[in-house]
């Protein structure tokens, strides 16, 4: 990875060259707050007097204020994504403890949206602002139902200090331990790839290579990148929404928007998770949009599960006959069972047992703990089963003596 | 070894990780012992073995005609 280490186009003030008592405070106030980090004063330690006033102005908007700081520091995550920032969203604000390393990984994706109404107002406000002009009517609409016009005000001054910051730290080409950033501007971030691409020599271009090939413009070097995982999408897409055509409309929403948006791609995940959660999130956004009186909340996602599981029988499945897999009926009552599971229970279901991902995996794409992942697969799999073994095993109709074999109360 | 005995309730709560191979060694000796006596839980794993086996295919969800090309010719005019 050499070809992208560069120098520092405005390097750091040497300790021993920080002689003004206030500046030092800041410095050394910034190794415990961390947002923003020591590197980025050393940096502006230059001009002291101005470091100085930025840190207070900083210090009033992000941690003091009115608005929740936890709400502050998902949005500043959020706006270093979109500008592209990796220095500034790979910190965090330990007061913001609470935020959890998938919270920061879904600011990563472009169509993203938090599952608290309140914090997805601010989060659509910081959108706005930074990517736009800032004045989509329908989010002012939002932000005014849960932000007084104080609380409006100190949320636009630290989202345009932030984006603003965040346009600093990218030029000035800084890293948090005070060396120099190896992601020059406009390229993207391959942490946790270098290695491999280093030991091992390869004749088909690497992923990051292809992805930074796409960031230039190559639609080609964009669609191999899809290529591999279009099935994935589409299966994603189509099995939330439960029509094929709702589903290739969501899927090429999705790649449209991975486009759009690679440069903040991070590269922490796979691209193909990444491609995925944009696709889960873009099938919701759909759910909502069109059809949300046809379907459980999608906040439900949220909520605990369920309680304890008892069988509705003990259907007698023990082996699935060759011909029965290729019975119409058979395909067609799995394909219904699957549609009529709770959307919470269908995703996880779909990534693992469908499509094969790892548990890991899965809880990376929706956002959730492993063992989440694996309580949810539990109830996916024992409802499909309590579905579909009675029908295999000729015991539906009450009439025959199998059903009450099965149903011993 | 004395093996210690489990519920129905409880082999039912850990059956999916069964499947996917992740009980540890005693938990997994448990629930087989488990399976050996009852015929429920036995009904309950193979249903539920057989419905993760049935998907693996990917058959529930075929692609549409030309989804392939409709999505390249999209990307390429962005």
């Amino acid at each position: 990875m050499t070809a992208l280490t560069h120098a520092p186009n405005v390097p750091q003030v040497a300790d021993t060259d920080v002689n003004d008592p206030k500046l030092r405070q800041v410095i050394d106030g910034a190794a415990i707050t961390k947002s923003p980090p020591q590197a980025w004063y050393r940096t502006m330690g230059h001009n002291p007097e101005v470091a100085k006033a930025f840190a207070n102005y900083w210090d009033l908007l992000h941690r003091g204020g009115a608005v929740p700081h936890q709400i502050k520091e998902l949005a500043r995550i959020q706006i270093a994504q979109m500008i592209g920032c990796d220095f500034c969203a790979r910190q965090t604000s330990p007061l913001a403890a609470t935020i959890t390393e998938e919270e920061k990984a879904c600011c990563a994706l472009p169509n993203w949206e938090h599952p608290d109404a309140k914090t997805r107002a601010a989060l659509h406000y910081a959108r706005t602002l930074t990517l736009d002009d800032g004045r989509d009517t329908a989010v002012y609409e939002e932000l005014k139902e849960y932000y007084s016009n104080a609380e409006i005000i100190e949320l636009a001054a630290f989202f345009c200090l932030t984006a603003g910051g965040n346009r600093m730290a990218k030029s000035w080409s800084i890293e948090p331990h005070g060396g120099v950033s190896a992601i020059p501007a406009g390229a993207i971030s391959i942490h946790g790839r270098e290695s491999m691409g280093a030991s091992k020599p390869h004749l088909e271009p690497t992923e990051a290579e292809l992805i930074q090939r796409a960031c230039q413009g190559d639609k080609e070097a964009f669609y191999s990148l899809v290529r591999p995982c279009e099935r994935a999408v589409y299966t994603t897409a189509v099995s939330i929404l439960n029509n094929p055509e709702d589903a290739e409309e969501v899927a090429q929403e999705a790649v449209l928007k991975a486009l759009a948006h690679l440069a903040g791609f991070r590269g922490e995940a796979k691209f193909s998770t990444w491609l995925i959660q944009i696709t889960i999130n873009e099938a919701r956004l759909k759910l909502r949009k069109d059809r949300r009186h046809l379907y459980e909340s999608v906040d439900e996602q949220r909520t605990s599960e369920d309680g304890e599981y008892f069988p509705k029988d003990f259907a007698d499945w023990r082996e699935i006959p060759s011909e029965a897999l290729q019975r119409k009926e058979v395909r067609e009552a799995l394909k219904c069972a699957i549609a009529s599971l709770p959307l919470k229970y269908r995703e996880v279901f779909v990534l693992r047992d469908v499509q094969q991902l790892k548990i890991e995996e899965a809880a990376q794409i929706l956002g959730i703990t492993e063992g989440s992942v694996k309580t949810r697969l539990l109830r996916a799999r024992l409802r499909l089963r309590d579905a579909l073994a009675p029908g295999i095993d000729g015991s539906w109709s009450m009439g025959k003596p199998e059903y009450q074999k099965v149903r011993p109360w | 070894m004395k093996v210690i005995e489990i519920s129905c309730l409880e082999v039912w709560r850990e059956i999916s990780n069964y499947i996917e191979d992740g009980v540890d060694a005693e938990l997994r000796a448990r629930m087989e012992a488990h399976f050996k006596v009852c015929a429920h839980c036995t009904a309950i794993l193979d249903g539920t073995r057989n419905v993760v086996k049935l998907v693996t295919d990917g058959v529930e969800y075929p692609m549409p005609d030309g989804f392939s090309q409709r999505l390249y010719n999209k990307i390429k005019d962005k």
